[in-house]
């Protein structure tokens, strides 16, 4: 979709205007450096900024304010590529259905979450960084209960180079509980004047509301540019790394991770992801023989990263098919390899990215999403991957899965009685 | 047929009853690509006990049966199979069963009236034998395992074990290993010859077509198949009552963090209100009390009794002699008396005022914008009335308008902890 940019002071603001929404959809994208250390900082200032802030000082006055506003849906996520991409959303309804001025408030409350956090005496304030602290510290224990987690963290942790897939983006307790709140308020605010930020709107927007984003950003955002990456290269596969964990749950995981050496731009955008749906997507090879023909486990799929030239299969299965289910997964690529893929298999792959791109025009965050990675990191846009697909052929198909080395092999092994 | 006015978000949905008794809801959304179709039997989970069709006493069906039959329906006697079908398109299809229902769903942008059709069919040509059935067990199994990996789905079990004491909701909808086990496929066209009939379906759609021309496929597609005329369903009639079965379960297993259920049941009777007026009150009632508005659950936080918000969630079981509304409030505390000591102070506290019952007014209304914002929002609220009511009409937007305080204030009042139910889950 057309967007268009305004350059504004330090900071760029790019837009796609639609009338299909009732909602207005924003997200400010806040980009800086990070180290591993910082991820569990990062994570509970995400919390932190949505529970309250200097004109609501609890969460009660901060959910009246929602309210008040027709509760516009806020989320800050955190994404790491070599930069942390701290992205800060709204989605909220167009004041032709609320109330005249509701654009403007709401933008306002929006850039108040960002900038002006609950402050008190210099630090963070206490009730409520207790409040993230105590929640954040229950999510913690809570995440060891969930053995898909566990498995999709555990697997992608040995992988065999440095990139940022590995990184356990979920932080950890041991960093939690070093958090302090004084040092966490200059964290922010050192990152905040450190930042790049970029504004990304979708919807029936007017001038008036370009005006706020601009009136809540001007002299607040530094001259900060950053080059930034989203692709990291892998070396070679010397050896399968194999790691078994037991741990004490009923059905066991397991995941085959691959690294895909030498890619190029077509093949990451346009192949690799056909290659992956024909392999791992709904009612695909892995479903069809793993699940279906030989009804070794009720989930078999695979997916890709394809910023860090990585894929793998996982499927949840007994611990006493984990032989017999990992020779058939890979059977599975080696079918590819050797080119035994069906014109049908080929097409139906197609059309299912296809309706999966259709089905983005219809969400305006998935709009904004697509307008952030062709802006950020020079991606394909919808249009071009929607057209790009469909040109990809069985040869590059093939091609490709002749570049896929198994770099792990990982077990989470159910072991309950 | 006739158009229903959803005028507040300026929509209309088209119904229609057809011969064989399936009610049919269709809404039109030209700018959007994806379409969406929901085919619903009013069957799920609970329905163990019936006289099957052409029978004369009843019969009681493993634990499990309704989501067999399920994963069942997509296994057809001559290829191409469902998952089969739809992949070429690149249409998604799935389909869960729950405790009253079963759904079978599809949505994509393309190929819509074919998937439509192939829908229909699908779910009314079983194929069972007893090769299928063997075959399918290993991977309802996997599933069943997954589940018991699942904590909080142990806990909203047990909760709805000991809530209900006649309604089988003490089995798992998935059942026991045991149960998927002892399936055959005898039990499977029972149950199916029973609850797959029209009259006891309902067929919900998103479209970006011509709505009329959809309902003449439709009916096109059900003319062609023979069902019987007056068919009815014999269920068990249970006669449930407001006690629950147990009163407190404290499960011992391996989780890190101690969640606390507690569980209120009524009569709808108790309420003097339809079942939309009292769901619509009680969630305003809860948010302001226990909710995001609440300085109770801020406070509760505060002097480190929960570690999260308070949930809640409203919940109802109707028959033809039985209608019984659950509240259900969860919290993940250390201490679970107190916790409980003082929710309970806190639901009878009338701790309200207009102003906080304005403000939930508002954004109900606002609600419908969001809701019809979306292809996945217009099924989610078609859904979640066919579940509630069992039917689609405009009547939830006319009494959503016409909420005010002084009703709530009445409806409410009804409140007490008469029948409560408690489950603590705590690690060994």
């Amino acid at each position: 979709m057309k967007y268009k940019e305004i350059k504004c002071n330090n900071y760029n603001i790019y837009l796609i205007k639609t009338s299909k929404f009732k909602t207005i959809n924003i997200s400010t994208v806040i980009i800086n450096d990070y180290t591993k250390e910082e991820i569990t900082k990062n994570k509970f200032i995400s919390e932190y900024l949505i529970n309250s802030n200097n004109d609501a000082k609890n969460e009660v006055l901060m959910s009246k304010k929602y309210m008040d506003l027709y509760e516009p849906s806020l989320f800050i996520n955190d994404y790491y590529s070599d930069k942390h991409n701290m992205i800060c959303s709204t989605t909220f309804l167009n004041e032709k259905y609320t109330e005249k001025g509701m654009n403007k408030k709401t933008i306002d409350f929006y850039y108040n979450i960002i900038f002006n956090p609950n402050i008190e005496d210099d630090m963070f304030e206490s009730n409520n960084f207790n409040i993230i602290k105590n929640k954040l510290f229950s999510w913690y224990k809570m995440d060891e209960e969930d053995s898909g987690s566990m498995a999709y963290f555990s697997s992608l942790s040995n992988i065999s180079d440095d990139i940022p897939i590995k990184i356990d983006t979920r932080g950890s307790l041991e960093d939690l509980l070093k958090i302090d709140r004084e040092k966490l308020k200059k964290y922010y605010f050192n990152k905040l004047n450190n930042s790049m930020f970029n504004v990304f709107v979708v919807g029936d927007y007017d001038d008036e509301l370009i005006d706020s984003i601009k009136n809540n950003l001007d002299n607040k955002v530094n001259d900060i540019k950053y080059k930034l990456n989203n692709i990291f290269d892998v070396t070679d596969v010397k050896e399968v790394n194999t790691v078994i964990e037991e741990k004490n749950f009923n059905q066991s995981i397991i995941y085959l991770i691959y690294k895909v050496i030498g890619m190029t731009k077509r093949e990451r955008y346009y192949v690799l992801p056909v290659l992956n749906n024909i392999l791992g997507g709904s009612s695909a090879k892995l479903f069809n023989n793993v699940r279906e023909k030989n009804s070794l486990a009720y989930y078999a799929y695979s997916n890709t990263s394809m910023s860090n030239n990585i894929l793998y299969m996982y499927a949840g299965i007994s611990k006493e098919n984990y032989e017999k289910c990992s020779s058939l997964m890979k059977e599975q690529l080696k079918e590819i390899i050797d080119g035994n893929i069906t014109d049908q298999e080929l097409n139906n792959a197609k059309n299912s990215l296809d309706s999966g791109i259709l089905s983005q025009y219809d969400n305006i965050g998935s709009i904004n999403n697509n307008l952030k990675s062709v802006v950020l990191f020079n991606m394909p846009s919808m249009e071009e991957l929607e057209e790009g697909y469909k040109t990809v052929t069985k040869e590059e198909i093939i091609d490709l899965s002749k570049k896929i080395k198994q770099d792990v092999e990982y077990l989470l092994k159910g072991v309950k009685e | 047929m006739k158009y229903i006015d959803l005028d507040i978000v300026n929509e209309k949905i088209l119904y229609d009853k057809l011969d064989n008794g399936l009610d049919v809801y269709i809404i039109r959304k030209k700018d959007f690509n994806l379409n969406f179709a929901s085919f619903i039997t009013k069957f799920g989970g609970i329905d163990i006990e019936f006289i099957p069709i052409d029978e004369k006493e009843y019969v009681k069906m493993p634990a499990g049966i309704a989501h067999f039959l399920e994963h069942k329906l997509f296994e057809q006697e001559k290829d191409p199979q469902v998952h089969e079908f739809y992949k070429k398109s690149g249409t998604y299809v799935n389909a869960m069963t729950g405790y009253k229902r079963t759904k079978y769903i599809f949505k994509g942008p393309s190929n819509f009236k074919e998937n439509l059709e192939y829908l229909l069919d699908f779910v009314q040509s079983p194929y069972f034998t007893d090769k299928n059935i063997e075959k399918e067990k290993g991977i309802i199994i996997e599933e069943a395992n997954m589940c018991l990996d699942d904590k909080n789905r142990l806990f909203n079990e047990t909760i709805m074990k000991n809530l209900y004491k006649e309604v089988p909701f003490y089995n798992k909808v998935i059942g026991e290993i045991e149960d998927i086990k002892s399936i055959t496929k005898e039990d499977i066209y029972k149950c199916y010859n029973s609850f797959y009939h029209p009259s006891n379906m309902g067929l919900l759609v998103v479209t970006n077509e011509n709505e009329e021309e959809v309902l003449e496929l439709i009916k096109s597609n059900q003319s062609k198949k023979n069902y019987e005329k007056d068919f009815i369903i014999k269920r068990k009639e249970y006669n449930e009552d407001d006690s629950v079965r147990k009163e407190y379960e404290e499960i011992i297993t391996d989780v890190t963090q101690t969640r606390v259920g507690y569980s209120l049941k009524f009569k709808l009777d108790n309420f003097k209100a339809s079942r939309r007026e009292v769901f619509d009150y009680l969630y305003i009632l809860f948010g302001i009390l226990v909710g995001n508005l609440s300085n109770f659950n801020l406070s509760l936080k505060e002097q480190d009794i929960i570690t999260n918000d308070i949930g809640y969630y409203i919940d109802n079981y109707s028959s033809e002699t039985d209608d019984i509304i659950t509240v259900h409030f969860y919290g993940l505390t250390e201490n679970s008396k107190l916790f409980i000591e003082l929710l309970e102070q806190q639901l009878l506290s009338k701790n309200y005022t207009e102003e906080d019952f304005d403000l939930y007014k508002k954004n109900i209304i606002s609600d419908f914008y969001y809701c019809f914002n979306s292809v996945n929002g217009i099924m989610s609220f078609m859904m979640s009335e066919y579940e509630l009511e069992g039917k689609i009409d405009n009547k939830v937007i006319e009494i959503e308008k016409n909420l005010n305080y002084k009703d709530f204030i009445k409806v409410t009042d009804n409140i007490n902890l008469n029948n409560k139910s408690v489950v603590v889950m705590k690690g060994e």
